[in-house]
């Protein structure tokens, strides 16, 4: 732990948050599971250490510590520490919902099967390092339910299988399907279709993020409006207007673009109902290079 | 538009992050981000991230719950509200119109046919045929879901009356079997357990414990009751006398000597086991006798049962196969498969449960003052025991329970005992 991210722990206001934590322990079942109180003070100054943005002050740390889910918390990291009534308590409420949502993940009853069981070794630590076993549910922070978070890690771990399978692709089943093995490409011509390239990149990068996920989840990800809409806790017609009018503001935006850097209107409108194919713009090539990393990179 | 749509898709292509030393989204942001549980700077970073990285978007995508746990949406945006009350209440307004025409021409049909209407569905179907349409689907989708939550626990409590039932045969056939079994049989044997055997009736009953009458007609009955010191004949590897009535010949308490290695540790060079009173000192498991080849055969504990998974079995970890648990009230509960949601069972009236052990289709399940009791058809059936070594009844509190092989369990109290038997619970050694 860094000197600068002990600053955003706990122990920087400790006399200010030892009333808040002491109130929190002795509402949990902390102690049942044999976690002292020196012990349930640290799990909450890891949460605050990794959360706490720089400059945050007590109220900030005294309201994410009071918004903790604390019994499932001191459950998981009871059951981390080797707790047989932790996991006496963990197994009777998650088991069964464990297996539920890698059903529901996978679709697929033995790789459900497949994906519960590698969750529950991680959770339970098959390895070991300085003699204390690591245990998956020690990660857990507490700020979604435990259940939720299960059902994350799930997930995780099936789109990490699932993409590195799709990487692991045959080179014989690729020429019998056709696909041949193109040289690097080129770089695009310069004419008019990069013009709208560029414009289009111009426009997107001044969406919001929370516009720019919407688009990204319906175009790219081909998502269903209302999947977008739970995942925003929004109602569906709110993501169907809300993209509705962002595709008809961007349409304007490029054009203003493309007019803007000296591009006939007529001329730009035409470049918009080109055909992609003409476009040039070879997207494989663009995924494939390294992209700036992403902005806010979450603190380890 | 679709050409637009396509110049967009491929300039949101370009923005996505494809960068390997991106670090992503930990599961604690994501699942608060979808629970609301993020601050508004958080959410404008989970939001900025999500919005340029496809993994965990996808994971986002699918780590949401099922529809019906999902909180409730904000409410709609207030112009749609509006209109969808308008339109609801002309609907409503037409509805009850064409129910007020509607009951007004059936009952002047009826006036003029002077007939009887006779019911031919049940109180709901008939109440809901009063009802507006609208809420006569409502009331059906009730009922019948009403009718499907309550089919688990029914289907757990009706199984029990009747084992119930078939216990009480059992103890008729058993006795009877007793009676048949008394004829000698082409197995070694001596003369004197022969004459034993042809008289069951001499044995006298088991002692009935005091709670026994009191139970529930779920547990089983006071004349399975086995107390464990009360002499018990076997011949052949069968159980005959009075004892025997609690253990019946189909219920896994057969014993034969190619089947159950433990028996085998009685020094009987014909092969027939003996548990007579006066052979007791010599049969019983005491400490320090029998009660260390016992402990040695239990020390040889078989691995759990991994069941169908792929996984290695994890050391000492506790099973996720298991079905049967003891919820922190003291309820017993199982799971009828694995993965599936668990039920109270209910074994007999005031027992608070704290352990219990489960080995293929033989359960355990020990609680408060030494209160035990044994299946061996997967819970369907219970025997209350008594355990007791010499003139020490069990009455500590059970709180863990190991079961290895068949008819083998290791019983530990709160007062630091340890109590093992290897023959389905009839005789038992105590270690402090």
């Amino acid at each position: 732990m860094t000197g600068s991210a002990q600053t955003r722990g706990l122990r920087k206001w400790s006399s200010e948050v030892t009333p808040d934590v002491r109130r929190l322990y002795a509402a949990s079942p902390a102690k049942n599971y044999g976690i002292s109180e020196a012990q349930f003070s640290r799990i909450l100054d890891e949460v605050t250490n990794k959360y706490l943005p720089e400059g945050a002050g007590v109220e900030d740390a005294r309201e994410m510590i009071c918004a903790l889910r604390i019994d499932e918390l001191v459950l998981a990291r009871a059951c981390a520490a080797g707790n047989d009534a932790a996991w006496e308590q963990f197994l009777t409420r998650f088991r069964e919902k464990m297996y539920g949502a890698a059903y529901s993940i996978a679709k697929q009853d033995s790789v459900a099967r497949e994906l519960a069981d590698s969750l529950y070794a991680n959770l339970y630590g098959m390895t070991e390092r300085e003699g204390e076993r690591l245990s998956k549910l020690a990660s857990y922070m507490g700020r979604g339910s435990l259940e939720g978070w299960l059902r994350t890690v799930l997930a995780q771990e099936y789109v990490n299988r699932y993409r590195t399978q799709k990487r692991l692709v045959s080179l014989e089943e690729e020429e019998e399907a056709g696909h041949q093995f193109t040289a690097a490409t080129p770089a695009p011509p310069q004419n008019g279709d990069a013009r709208v390239s560029s414009a289009v990149d111009e426009v997107l990068s001044n969406l919001g993020d929370e516009e720019r996920y919407c688009l990204a989840a319906y175009f790219l990800d081909d998502r269903t409006l209302a999947d977008i809409a739970r995942s925003l806790n929004v109602h569906e017609s709110t993501i169907s207007r809300k993209i509705e009018k962002i595709t008809k503001g961007l349409r304007s935006a490029v054009l203003s673009t493309l007019v803007k850097h000296g591009m006939d209107r007529r001329a730009a409108q035409e470049a918009l109902e080109t055909d992609v194919r003409d476009l040039a713009v070879d997207v494989r090539a663009r995924l494939a290079e390294a992209r700036k990393p992403a902005p806010g990179k979450p603190r380890a | 538009m679709m050409q637009l749509e396509k110049i967009f898709r491929e300039g949101l292509a370009r923005q996505q992050s494809v960068a390997p030393e991106m670090v992503h989204l930990d599961a604690d942001q994501l699942t608060a981000f979808l629970e609301q549980a993020l601050s508004q700077p958080e959410r404008q970073h989970v939001m900025q991230h999500l919005s340029r990285c496809v993994n965990c978007r996808d994971a986002v995508a699918l780590s949401m719950p099922e529809l019906d746990l999902m909180p409730a949406a904000v409410a709609e945006p207030q112009a749609s509200i509006w209109r969808r009350w308008l339109v609801f209440r002309w609907a409503a307004a037409a509805a009850a119109v064409v129910v007020v025409a509607g009951t007004v021409t059936l009952y002047q049909t009826n006036q003029r046919r002077n007939t009887v209407a006779t019911i031919v569905d049940g109180p709901a179907y008939t109440a809901s045929r009063q009802l507006k349409p609208a809420e006569s689907a409502q009331t059906e989708v009730a009922t019948k879901t009403e009718a499907n939550e309550t089919k688990p626990a029914d289907r757990v409590k009706a199984e029990q009356p009747v084992m119930t039932a078939e216990l009480h045969d059992r103890d008729t056939v058993s006795a009877n079997a007793a009676k048949e079994k008394a004829a000698p049989s082409k197995a070694d044997e001596t003369p004197t357990l022969m004459a034993k055997a042809q008289q069951p009736a001499a044995v006298p009953p088991p002692p009935v414990s005091a709670g026994a009458a009191a139970m529930s007609p779920n547990v089983s009955s006071p004349a399975t009751v086995a107390t464990l010191d009360r002499p018990v004949e076997v011949r052949g590897g069968v159980l005959t006398g009075a004892g025997a009535s609690g253990f019946p010949p189909g219920s896994g308490r057969t014993l034969r000597p190619s089947e159950e290695p433990p028996l085998q540790s009685y020094d009987q060079p014909d092969r027939v086991f003996t548990t007579t009173a006066e052979a007791r000192p010599q049969r019983s498991l005491s400490i320090g006798g029998r009660a260390a080849e016992a402990a040695k055969t239990l020390a040889k504990r078989e691995p759990m049962a991994v069941g169908m998974f792929a996984a290695p079995p994890l050391p000492n970890a506790p099973s996720l196969n298991r079905r049967w648990i003891v919820t922190s009230a003291g309820e017993l509960q199982r799971s009828h498969a694995i993965g599936e949601a668990f039920h109270p069972v209910h074994v007999a009236d005031g027992i608070f449960f704290k352990a219990v052990a489960e080995s293929g289709m033989e359960v355990w399940a020990g609680g408060v003052g030494g209160a035990l009791y044994h299946s061996t058809d997967d819970g369907n059936s219970w025997m209350k025991l008594m355990p007791s070594a010499g003139d020490h009844p069990l009455f500590a509190d059970i709180t863990s329970i190991h079961a290895t092989q068949r008819g083998a369990a290791d019983l530990t109290t709160s007062n630091g005992e340890h109590w093992i038997t290897v023959d389905g619970g009839q005789h038992w050694a105590r270690h402090e």
